[in-house]
This record gives structure tokens, sequence and C-alpha cells, in this order.
């Protein structure tokens, strides 16, 4: 099988699999880093140059758009990142003349070390430590329901009207305990109800069931750093 | 906005927005539960391509390829109909619809002579017509007085009645100052014969039935009165004269093969072949 062959069938399984799309990122992080190199003239540094952390973004982009037809990958590739460079380069130029908190300020320290922090570090840990525990169990919660958070990103509504009325569905949820406590016993959408109760129609909920479940989920006990998160999140139609 | 990163990968973040959608974005170096602004979200990966768009190249390819064979192809280089021009020449032109000459065959020796040397295929069927009876009446086939007949053969009918009319037209231009009758027949196609007279340079044609009614008028002003009415009446003498001659010669061939029969049924010698020879002799004279 010729080397092009064996990109390509990479490719696709990254698409589906999200595990497989990171290993395939990372075997081609040399050449992700080369070609932002050409672009910015100087060789990337990973974690602290965000203008690699956009190329990784144009190369995942990349394998989720690609197609056989459209010809070879890593050439399309170049071009997304290149194009993604582009855009970022404008965007940023916006913000000339200012200077990020992670330039290096010393030998040993950056300018954010520089800056005299307001916060309680100690607090702000904490909370993190808690956030990162609670959507760990979130994580495992949606794996039960043989859901990941990649694949609730990609069923989430774009369009703000279709996300109305999803948030309809979830306040008529959360007004109704037993449609949460069906959720978690049955471990299926009851989508009947919801459509019933809120007023959207099957079909919609249908379409967005793994981003609904996720949402209904948040809702059940434990998770309050995640609905303290969703403070702004309104009732859509009813 | 604030975005809560809720998972992040080597080339994305899974982030939480306040309003409730989950979204990937650029990964600038966060770690889960963090909360972020100005995050750079991914676009959206394109559909598959709609089926028309698929289509869209190959389908237009075949509509081009249409146009051209039925636009260019079809009506320049596709046999629509033939034209067989007798005048002792005998010349079988083939031609497209647009009325150009595909091919042009010599039917007998002469038709062969008059095609020599005259380059016609890929001409104007008008334009040939008049050069073929040029060179014909210069080569000395077409005298004054002469007839040419022209069958023409097409699927279509009202492309060959319109053929015929114009070839009779443009043939007349190339016999300037003889009188020649240009007779068309249509194959393939009911209905009456156009006739075509042409007298020193003035031509008219007419359908049968125009024809006759021409000569009723001709008749009733007291003018010739000769023409179709008496080939009318010509062939319904004729056709009476060859029913009268079918119905006799039948019986007579009905009266033959029965003595003929009746010779077998007996049984056949040697001998039976002279009476067999007075038996016809009886019959036919």
């Amino acid at each position: 099988m010729s080397e092009e062959h064996v990109i390509v069938s990479q490719v696709y399984r990254a698409k589906k699999d999200s595990e497989a799309a990171d290993a395939f990122i990372r075997q081609y992080l040399n050449f992700i880093k080369a070609e932002t190199a050409r672009f910015t003239g100087r060789v990337p540094v990973e974690g602290r140059d965000d203008e690699l952390s956009v190329a990784m973004l144009a190369f995942y982009e990349t394998i989720l758009a690609y197609d056989r037809s459209r010809g070879a990958f890593l050439g399309l590739a170049a071009v997304a990142i290149r194009n993604r460079l582009i855009d970022f380069s404008r965007a940023e130029k916006r913000h000339s003349g200012t200077v990020s908190c992670d330039e290096p300020a010393g030998e040993n320290f950056t300018v954010g070390d520089t800056i005299p922090d307001r916060r309680d570090a100690v607090s702000a840990l904490a909370d993190r430590i808690s956030a990162q525990k609670e959507i760990g169990e979130f994580i495992l919660r949606l794996a039960d329901f043989g859901l990941t958070l990649a694949d609730v990103s990609d069923n989430c509504p774009r369009q703000a009207r279709t996300m109305a009325a999803c948030m309809g569905a979830a306040a008529f949820a959360r007004e109704n305990p037993a449609v949460l406590e069906e959720l978690e016993q049955t471990k299926k959408l009851p989508l009947n109800r919801l459509a019933e109760g809120s007023g959207v129609s099957r079909k919609t909920l249908e379409r967005h069931r793994k981003y609904l479940v996720a949402v209904l989920l948040a809702y059940t006990n434990g998770y309050e750093i995640i609905r303290g998160h969703l403070r702004q999140m309104k009732g859509g139609t009813r | 906005m604030e975005y809560l990163v809720m998972e992040t990968h080597p080339a994305y973040a899974v982030v939480l927005d306040e309003a409730g959608g989950l979204l990937k974005t650029a990964n600038f170096g966060y770690a889960v539960g963090d909360i972020v602004t100005g995050v750079l979200p991914m676009k959206a990966a394109p559909g598959p391509a709609p089926v028309w768009k698929k289509l869209a190249l190959p389908m237009a390819a075949a509509a081009c390829l249409c146009l051209l064979y039925f636009g260019a192809y079809r009506p320049n280089f596709v046999p629509y109909g033939t034209v067989r021009m007798t005048i002792n020449p005998d010349v079988l032109l083939t031609l497209s619809r647009t009325g150009r000459v595909l091919s042009a065959e010599g039917l007998n020796g002469d038709g062969k002579a008059l095609l020599q040397g005259c380059a016609v295929s890929g001409k104007n069927d008008l334009d040939t017509a008049e050069a073929l009876m040029q060179r014909a009446s210069g080569q000395g086939y077409l005298k004054d007085g002469g007839t040419v007949k022209l069958d023409v053969a097409s699927a279509n009918a009202d492309w060959a009645e319109k053929l015929g009319r114009n070839l009779s037209e443009a043939m007349d231009g190339g016999v300037k100052g003889k009188t020649v009758t240009i007779s068309i027949d249509y194959d393939g196609i009911d209905g009456p014969e156009l006739i075509l007279f042409t007298q020193n340079g003035v031509h008219r044609v007419y359908t049968y039935d125009e024809w006759l009614l021409q000569q009723q008028k001709i008749r009733q002003g007291g003018a010739a009165q000769s023409g179709p009415q008496d080939a009318e009446q010509w062939g319904e003498e004729t056709g009476d004269a060859f029913e009268n001659w079918g119905e006799s010669v039948g019986d007579r061939y009905e009266r033959w093969g029965e003595s003929v029969g009746d010779i077998f049924d007996d049984g056949f010698n040697a001998g039976d072949l002279n009476s067999l020879d007075e038996k016809l002799k009886e019959l036919f004279h």
C-alpha cells in the first residue's frame, strides 16, 4: 500500500474516532510545525505559540472535511493551515501593540509573572480542581449513554432558533423532574414526553438527541459547576 | 462570553459556553476546568456534497455533448434524405437535414461520368443541383425539351416536399434558355406527385389536383383540351383493359393448370409430352 493510501485510511479512521485523530495529529506534528514555520518564519514552540495551536486546529478541520476526490491530503492540509494562519494574523493585527502575558520577560519567567495577581490563587486552584473532578464525572456519566463530549459538540445546534427550541425542551425537563428520572432509569431520551410538553417538534429533538441527553444529564444532581456556568441559559419555545 | 473548558485534545478543546452550546475551539494551552474568553471556534466541517452538485459536472458534459450532437453533428453529418436525379445520367445524392451533400454516387455510367471531376461532397444541395444541371446540359445529356426525374426520399414528408420545390427552382437556374420538364416523385409518401414544368426559364410547380384544376380552367377558357383529363381517361380505359386482360389470362392459366394437373394425375410418361403440347396449343391459340 502506498504512503498516500496509508494516510487516506488514517484520515478516514480519524474522522470517526477522536483518539485516532489525536494520534494522527501527533504523528504529523512535525509537518504542522514545518507549515507554521514557513508562514511565521520561525520554529514554533508547542504550548507557547498560538500560531501552532491554530495550525493544529486547521489540520484537524482538514481531517474532518477531507474527501478522496479532493486530492492528496497533505497538500490540502498545507493550504488549510496557511489560510487559517492568514486569517488569524489579520485578526491579531487588531491587537498589535499589546504584549502577550505568555511572552518571556526574562530567563525563567513570562510577562504574566511580572503582573501582580489580585485573585485568590489558592481558591482558584481549588475551583479548578473541583471543576476538573466534576467534568470527569460528567464525562463518565456520558459514557454510560455511549457518548463523548466530542460527539455532543458535533451534535450541538448551530442555529439560534434550533438552540432555543432545544433549550425549551431542557427547561421543560428541569421543571418536570420525572422526565430526568426517566432518562436516568431507561438511558433513553423520552422524546414523546419532551415533544408534547415543550411543544418542540419531535424531529428537531431527534436530530439533536445526543446534545439533549448531555444537557439533561447536567440538570441531574451533582453537576453544580456545569449548571452554574449555564446560568444564562434561557427557556426557549414552550 | 466565558467558556468552561470541558475536554482538551492536542489540536482542539471542547468548551461549554454560557448559552449551553458545546463547541470545539483551538487549544491555546487550555486545561480542563479553565474558564477562558476569546476562543477561536472550529469551522463546521462541510456536510456531504448534495447529489445535484456531484452530478452537475457530468450532467453539464452530457448536455454539451447532446448540444453538439443534436445541434451540429446530426443536422450536418447524419443522412436525412436522398435525391435521385435521373436525366440520362443517374445520380444519387445523400443529404443531411441542413441540405449538406454527404455523398454523391453515379448509378450508371453517365452518372459516374457526370460526377467525375465535380467535388460536391460537403456542398450545399441547391448549388450542387444547379451545377449538375449545368454539367448535364454542357455535356449534352440534357437537351431542349428534355425531362429530368427527381426522386426525393426522406422520413420527413414536409422536409422532402420543401426540398423538392427548392431543388426544382435551383435546377431551373442551371438550364436557362431550355425547355425542361422536371417531375418530382416523393418516395414513401402518400399523396399526389408534384409536377414541374419549365418553359423558357419560367416554371410552375403543381400538385396533381392543382394540375387538374389548371387544366379545367384552360378548357373552360377554350384552351387546349389535352393533359391530365385525357390521361385520366386513358388511365381508366387502360385500367379496364388490364383488368379484362388479367381476368382472361387468369382464366387461361387456370384452365391450363387444370389440364396439366389432370395429365399428372393420370400418370405421366414420355408420350404424354405430345398430348400436353397439343393441349397448350388449344388453350393459347
